[in-house]
């Protein structure tokens, strides 16, 4: 039973969900295109990049411990780590392109597909985010490795809760950054692939920010609400603006049809 | 090919030093304090609890502080208890061990510390688990919970900045921490008036600054932490 939260994190988030988002999507626009072996490798290297991408924790808690203003920490700090984050998913879908070649673009130059597949690598790097968390929890002697501290951190119920939710918020990112590429390969607007990557690292600055002003300012009234409430509302009504940013941004991107680009 | 090996060795072999430094040892002055000193805990002007620091002298079979430390803070209904027993060296304050207690949100954490030349064990135990990790000291690292103590014993000019490091159980790591002497001022406490030395901490950037009396006891006489909205003062004996 004790172990119950860690079996549902690392098989329910680790196969389970991708299997099923795999299962449902893989026959969606052009995807049919894309073998299963490459939805694979795209998904793995997204796992991967989060303990790749993780060292920066090294400088941001020099950074932090230089200078702990708020302003600092949400502004310099945290957006360094929004950068790296989003950084990590717009190089797999590089990857991802560079695997598949003319395919590759061909999933870009659709918005649904576009969208499905940054969906997939979003979901992927926050699948590797839960479970290398969760490793690192375990074994501490980790900390020091990746700059981080866990020395407390256990794969409890509010774990895999918690963690449901940030995995979709880093599917969302994900998506955005798809719906850039598309912007890139689908209509030739290569400025908007920024744009997106921009809105990606802000929807993260919204989340994240939003536990900073938790923390430096725990007095204000809505803070102990957020706080009190962080599970069951806090959480899931980021989530719903993401989704809601996300909805916004696939329905005023232009649809192209892929006939007429062939 | 020589050449390019070369070059990559001494870039290597410059990265490698870059972060080294001569650590220049802080010395604490030998201390037998035999006392209890009680302050008040105050959050934005209310008066939330109590913080005791307990120091007994034991000369058998060495010469060391026994130093306990308890925080009471009662909350909105919600109580939380923090309670440390510190074993210190008296002849430099060295941390031996320390086993701490925490009470709260109806949980109990515990924590152990032993402290060995190079390295710290740190034993932390938790509803959901427990945790352990040994984590590099050096000769300039001392506990958390002795932070208050440590400045009784320090020698330092006006303007005068030295930087510990100072482990912290719960969080399985240490974070440096520096302190330095402001200058003189007179404090206004429950225990009366006192002329004192004003020092302020600076721990993860978080200033906090905490007044000492000037006289040969040097306690600590007030704490106060401007981010977290807490003061302490010291109570009449």
């Amino acid at each position: 039973m004790k172990y119950l939260p860690s079996f549902v994190l690392f098989i329910g988030f680790g196969l389970v969900i991708p299997i099923i988002y795999f299962s449902i999507f893989h026959r969606r626009s052009v995807l049919d295109k894309v073998p299963a072996w490459i939805w694979s490798i795209t998904g793995l290297c997204a796992f991967l990049f989060f303990p790749i991408f993780l060292f920066r924790k090294h400088w941001e808690k020099a950074m932090m411990i230089a200078y702990n203003k708020f302003w600092y920490v949400a502004g310099v700090v945290q957006m360094d780590n929004n950068f790296w984050e989003t950084l990590a998913k717009f190089l797999i879908i590089i990857i991802f392109i560079a695997l598949t070649r003319n395919k590759g673009k061909d999933v870009f130059s659709q918005k649904s597909s576009g969208t499905i597949l940054g969906y997939w690598v979003g979901l992927c790097y926050g699948i590797g985010e839960a479970i290398t968390l969760s490793v690192i929890g375990c074994f501490p002697v980790l900390n020091r490795i990746f700059g981080i501290n866990l020395f407390l951190y256990f794969t409890t119920w509010y774990t895999v809760w918690e963690r449901a939710y940030a995995i979709q918020i880093h599917a969302i990112i994900g998506a955005l950054i798809g719906l850039g590429f598309y912007h890139w390969y689908g209509l030739a607007k290569k400025a908007w692939l920024l744009l997106f990557f921009i809105f990606g690292m802000l929807y993260r600055e919204l989340v994240d920010g939003l536990v900073l002003v938790m923390i430096y300012f725990p007095k204000l009234e809505f803070v102990k609400f957020a706080r009190s409430y962080i599970y069951p509302i806090t959480l899931p009504i980021l989530l719903i603006i993401g989704y809601l940013g996300l909805l916004i941004a696939y329905k005023i991107s232009k649809n192209i049809n892929i006939k007429e680009v062939n | 090919m020589r050449y390019t090996i070369n070059i990559v060795l001494s870039t290597l072999l410059i990265i490698l030093n870059c972060g080294k430094k001569e650590i220049p040892v802080i010395k604490l002055s030998s201390s037998n304090w035999n006392e209890i000193n009680h302050y008040r805990v105050l959050l934005d002007t209310a008066n939330v609890g109590s913080y005791y620091l307990i120091y007994k002298s034991i000369s058998e079979p060495e010469s060391v502080i026994e130093l306990q430390s308890i925080t009471e803070i009662k909350q909105a209904n919600a109580i939380s208890r923090d309670s440390t027993v510190l074993l210190l060296k008296q002849k430099n304050l060295k941390p031996i061990s320390s086993t701490k207690a925490l009470f709260t949100s109806g949980m109990i954490i515990t924590s152990e510390i032993k402290y060995h030349g190079n390295k710290a064990s740190i034993k932390a135990h938790l509803p959901q688990g427990d945790r352990s990790i040994d984590i590099p000291v050096n000769i300039n690292t001392y506990d958390n919970d002795q932070v208050t103590s440590i400045l009784r014993a320090i020698d330092l000019k006006p303007d005068d900045e030295k930087e510990i490091n100072v482990v912290i159980g719960l969080s399985g790591t240490t974070v440096p921490l520096k302190i330095k002497l402001i200058g003189e001022d007179k404090v206004q406490v429950p225990a009366g008036e006192f002329d004192c030395n004003k020092y302020t901490l600076s721990v993860v950037g978080r200033n906090i600054d905490v007044w000492y009396e000037k006289s040969t006891a040097k306690r600590m006489v007030k704490y106060l932490d401007p981010q977290a909205q807490m003061i302490m003062e010291l109570l009449p004996q």
